[in-house]
């Protein structure tokens, strides 16, 4: 079966409160679907978003079982960065995953 | 032969013990006897001063005297330790050796069909009759590196050693400069030289305790599962006077739990490479991983963080690769970073092919790993670059966990440990757990150089 949006929002925000509570970032604490994650007035600085994303990476592997590259050369070079806010990282993860499920089928 | 200054050394060491391999010991009368039979069945056998001679042997009576009687008749020596015959055939390649001489138990000799005219720096040492050391960059893969000495350049700082009543126990490779020159060393002085049956940790330590070794050289990577191995508690290491340690960083965590287990012995740290010899140096203290250069025969300076060097105990150069590494001038190009501390001390910091650019910041793993053996969790570590679209790379590290625990939540405690102490961009991003060694045979770390896209 196919992966759901809630699970792919629920491993982003429970990554993004344990980046909270571990870089003392409050506003990590109270995230949601529209806390921006990255630009102006976004709550992680660069290196944060690498480790943001890497724990996604790994979360979405070991709950999910399949391994995707968020950070890839393709999302990098998008008008609209996916990483702006947790609900454009969500549907973005989860077109990566359902790609991979898609391909594991066929 | 008879009139080298180390022959007539072990002729005057000769009631002395030399060597103990295993059960048996042997005293420097031995040695001598030994080099002489092996010197007649080498001329008998046809092998002339400048032949090329793969040598497969060990730290063993035999071995050890191989490798001299090979230096008497002025013969040019690859010593070679790789088990694999593949691995064995791509040195007897690159060194053209024209003799396969054995010497693990009974001695064989046998000549190889030469594939091509001698290399110039063979006919110069022929030329000149001096003996030469053929030796193997290791680590990367693919044709080995073949590099040349003139073993009269190489023993020449060892001749005026003073005799001394050292024990020395050896475990690094017959094959590998820090080995050789241990030995050298060793022989030099009249030293007993200890070589363990095996190098696990618990019997390097009762080698220790029973021959009441004073002197052990090992990598601080060896020098981990040491400590980690209880060995040290198990059994009586009083006599050790002297740890040296060198051929990769030394963790400054690590240098305090083995001060603080062995808090009478000297911890002194050695510098060497494969090209240029090993240079005599100075620690600033057992505490301390800073060193200073104290060598009549090497000249050093630091070029945009680099070690340079030039002695006089420098390879002629390579059988089969570019001097690319070399100056014009004969400075050599470690690849060592080093930073300068206060009263000329230095401190070497890493590999410059290992150093990881992390959005434009440099990161030595040294450090990161330094930093990782602190944590009580961690039992050996091995910190590398992995390539990353945001910040081109970044650090990661693979871990051998103390103890089961949920990988989670150490992580999450290992990133934070690491917060505590490292600015954000030299934090691990990526931990992964391992349980098999993160070591090669040579008890260095192996770790895998940062890719550049």
């Amino acid at each position: 079966m196919a992966t759901n949006r809630e699970q792919v929002l629920q491993i982003i925000l429970e990554t993004l409160h344990e980046l909270g509570e571990d870089l003392e970032l409050p506003e990590l604490l109270t995230a949601d679907e529209n806390t921006r994650l990255f630009g102006a007035r976004s709550a992680l600085d660069s290196m944060n978003l690498v480790n943001f994303i890497a724990e996604v990476e790994e979360r979405v592997s070991e709950d999910i079982g399949v391994d995707i590259l968020l950070a890839n050369q393709n999302a990098m070079s998008m008008t609209h960065s996916p990483f702006r806010k947790v609900a454009s990282c969500t549907d973005y993860a989860l077109t990566l995953i359902n790609k991979e499920e898609q391909a594991a089928e066929a | 032969m008879k009139n080298t200054w180390w022959f007539q050394r072990f002729t005057d060491y000769a009631d002395r013990t030399f060597l103990v391999e295993g059960d048996t010991s042997y005293n420097y009368a031995a040695l001598t006897e030994r080099i002489e039979a092996y010197h007649a069945a080498f001329t008998e056998s046809g092998l002339q001063a400048g032949d090329v001679v793969a040598l497969q042997g060990d730290y063993t009576l035999n071995g050890i005297a191989a490798l001299f009687a090979l230096f008497g008749l002025k013969a040019i020596v690859a010593p070679i330790t790789a088990t694999s015959p593949s691995e064995r055939t791509l040195r007897e390649e690159a060194a053209q050796a024209q003799w396969l001489v054995q010497a693990q138990q009974e001695l064989s000799i046998q000549p190889i069909a030469a594939t091509s005219a001698p290399h110039d720096y063979v006919v110069r040492l022929k030329q000149t009759q001096h003996p030469g050391l053929i030796l193997f960059s290791s680590g990367s893969t693919g044709t080995p590196k073949a590099m040349i000495h003139d073993v009269e350049n190489l023993l020449a700082p060892f001749a005026h050693k003073r005799a001394r009543r050292l024990c020395i126990l050896i475990f690094l490779l017959y094959d590998h400069i820090g080995g050789l020159n241990t030995l050298f060393n060793g022989m030099a002085t009249g030293a007993k030289i200890v070589v363990p049956a095996s190098r696990d940790a618990h019997v390097v330590a009762q080698a220790i305790e029973t021959h009441k070794v004073k002197l052990l050289p090992a990598s601080p990577t060896f020098l981990n599962l040491f400590l980690m191995s209880g060995a040290a508690e198990r059994y009586d290491l009083s006599s050790l006077r002297f740890i040296t340690y060198g051929t990769e960083p030394m963790p400054e965590s690590l240098l305090k739990r083995i001060k603080q287990q062995l808090p009478d012995t000297a911890l002194i740290q050695t510098f060497g490479t494969s090209e240029t010899g090993i240079t005599q140096t100075i620690s600033r203290s057992s505490e301390s991983t800073l060193i200073k250069f104290d060598d009549p025969n090497t000249e050093y300076k630091i070029v945009d963080g680099e070690l340079w060097m030039r002695s006089k105990s420098q390879i002629l150069g390579y059988l089969n690769h570019e001097m690319s590494r070399f100056t014009a001038e004969g400075w050599f190009m470690t690849g060592d970073l080093v930073e300068e501390a206060q009263d000329g001390f230095l401190k070497i910091t890493g590999r410059r092919e290992e150093l990881i650019n992390v959005g434009g910041e440099k990161v030595t793993p040294s450090e990161v790993e330094s930093v990782l053996l602190e944590m009580p969790e961690v039992a050996d570590c091995l910190v590398y670059g992995e390539p990353n679209a945001i910040t081109g790379h970044n650090v990661a590290a693979k871990i051998v966990p103390h103890a089961e625990s949920d990988p989670r939540k150490l992580k999450r405690l290992i990133k934070q440990h690491c917060r505590q102490q490292l600015s954000p961009y030299k934090v691990p991003v990526r931990i992964t757990f391992v349980d098999e060694a993160i070591f090669g045979e040579r008890f260095k770390k192996l770790r895998r150089p940062t890719q550049t896209n």
